[in-house]
């Protein structure tokens, strides 16, 4: 039973890490973009 | 036509909804438990009247006894009625804090809250209590996870009846077969981030020079406002108030996170990277994203306000984010959008805010997996009349897994995404009424409709009382993506002209 327990909190943790690891690369991609974005349109002004 | 309905069908309306009063007087206890810890004397005599009144209205509604079960025409009313009720409580302590004018000013407050809008009416918000404060994040709180996943959660003995409570609240796709695997996935996301977020939070703020306590305070808060895409801050000066980009940067992450689908959150946690670049809903939110920020950054540039790649990319993109997960933080004063913005870049964020966030997120607004279905549905349309007359197209997107595009669905899509322009222009018409300019006044209804929370200054406390009425409908409605509340407006009807 304990040990169900230790994986279980062990993949909670696991699964929390990759999640947010994912969203947090997911709005580095779009900041990545945008910024292209924005060095383009601050090189037009 | 319509049948009345029996004494029946409204007790359990009124039971349920009552579950939803209780949960909201327990909540309460709380902030209670804050003012007097603080020495917020009168606030923690507040926060007493309240709970007393929401408790043991809670508690009196669960002596209506009935052998009705709760159906989906049922359950979507008590979610229409929740959402009405729950302000009605949640304003007492506000209204006795005395930072509202009226009882309307702190109801427009509470519904603001539980429907994770923003905007708000509260005078001298510097100098509230802590406790006051953190009654209306609490209540973003509440309204952002479901209360009825509150109900649940705490009250329900599961059920499957329960599952219908999902629907009308935006959460129908079913991430688990299981109802309580699913509230508890969900309370291991908002967990998980909680700690990350206000633990970086803290970390920035204190290093910023707050002392360690107020720093928490102020983490717990943002964190709250921004995983929640709500939209109340602790200061007036809102996310600005901190000047960090660090914060800033940790914000963005946090609204990005409210602004995704459980759904997709549960594939994530399962190490599935390719639904980021797969997903219908995600290449939609991406490419509308980029798309209105890439407009936006043309339209301050034209301005000159923001001509440097620095000031471009940290306002622009952080007000885009902003305003496309509908939460309505900001990093500038709310009046320099319109002495200084000019009319593009601002349309952009109306633009951003009417068409929102996920579906199955906190985030309101028309949601991207509507405009990514209507897209498809267009293309689809377009290469029918393309190709020969006997060919048949068949057009298919990633959700999860692959799925074909039926013609409902596009139906369904074009119909909601009608009445979400109806709902902003409601508003948008009023305000003229009332003489304020017409970009003016569709920025605000937007922002009240889609649950953006952002603001021109036409929502202040002496704002015309119509209008306070009806900003009040659209963030219930908006909300509510329409269904429970047409629900419950079937049901009144039917109460007033149905036959028996």
């Amino acid at each position: 039973m304990a040990r169900r327990d230790r994986d279980s909190a062990e993949s909670i943790l696991r699964g929390g890490l990759v999640g947010i690891a994912l969203v947090t690369a997911a709005t580095v991609g779009l900041a990545a973009a945008a910024a292209v974005v924005a060095l383009v349109i601050s090189l037009l002004y | 036509m319509l049948f009345r309905p029996s004494a029946d069908d409204l007790r359990v309306i009124g039971r349920y909804t009552g579950k939803v009063v209780y949960a909201v007087g327990v909540a309460m206890l709380l902030p209670l438990v804050v003012a007097v810890g603080a020495g917020e004397r009168n606030d923690a005599y507040a926060f007493v009247v309240g709970a007393s009144l929401a408790i043991t209205v809670g508690a009196a509604s669960q002596l209506l006894r009935t052998r009705t079960t709760l159906d989906a025409a049922r359950g979507l009313a008590v979610v229409g009625s929740a959402w009405l009720v729950a302000p009605v409580f949640g304003a007492v302590p506000l209204l006795l804090s005395g930072h509202y004018a009226s009882y309307l000013d702190a109801y427009f407050e509470g519904m603001s809250g539980f429907a994770t809008v923003g905007l708000t009416l509260a005078n001298d918000l510097d100098h509230m209590a802590r406790s006051v404060n953190l009654w209306r994040h609490i209540m973003q709180l509440m309204g952002g996870q479901g209360i009825i996943l509150v109900v649940l959660t705490i009250f329900a003995s599961a059920g499957a009846v329960i599952g219908t409570l999902h629907t009308g609240e935006g959460r129908g796709e079913r991430i688990l077969p299981n109802i309580t695997h699913t509230a508890r996935f969900i309370l291991r996301v908002v967990v998980a981030y909680a700690g990350m977020g206000m633990g970086l939070l803290w970390l920035l703020l204190w290093r910023g020079g707050l002392e360690a306590a107020t720093a928490a305070y102020h983490a717990a808060l943002l964190f709250t406002t921004a995983f929640h895409t709500a939209g109340f801050a602790p200061q007036s000066a809102s996310a600005a108030f901190y000047r960090s980009q660090p914060v800033e940067v940790v914000l963005m992450v946090l609204m990005v996170a409210g602004a995704f689908s459980f759904a997709l959150h549960y594939q994530l946690w399962q190490g599935r990277r390719g639904e980021l670049s797969r997903n219908l809903e995600t290449r939609t939110l991406a490419v509308s994203i980029i798309a209105i920020f890439a407009v936006l950054a043309v339209g301050l540039g034209r301005t000159g306000v923001h001509t440097d790649f620095g000031g471009l990319f940290r306002v622009g993109f952080f007000q885009t984010i902003n305003a496309h997960t509908t939460t309505g933080l900001t990093t500038i004063p709310h009046r320099l959008f319109v002495t200084q913005w000019g009319a593009l870049a601002p349309a952009m964020l109306v633009t951003a805010m009417a068409l929102g966030g996920m579906a199955g997120s906190t985030a309101g607004g028309i949601k991207a997996i509507r405009i990514g279905v209507l897209l498809k549905g267009l293309r689809r349309d377009i290469r029918k009349v393309l190709l020969p007359e006997n060919a048949v197209v068949v057009e298919s997107y990633h959700s999860t897994t692959r799925r074909v595009l039926r013609d409902d669905l596009v139906r369904g899509a074009a119909t909601i995404l009608l009445l979400y322009l109806l709902l902003y222009l409601a508003g948008g018409i009023l305000g003229l009424f009332y003489g304020y300019e017409l970009t003016l006044s569709l920025f605000e209804s937007t922002a009240a409709g889609a649950t953006g929370g952002l603001s021109v200054g036409i929502v202040r406390p002496d704002l015309e009382w119509p209008l306070k009425l009806l900003y009040i409908a659209q963030m219930f409605i908006g909300r509510l993506e329409f269904l429970a509340a047409l629900a419950l407006g079937g049901y009144v009807l039917s109460m007033l002209r149905g036959r028996t």
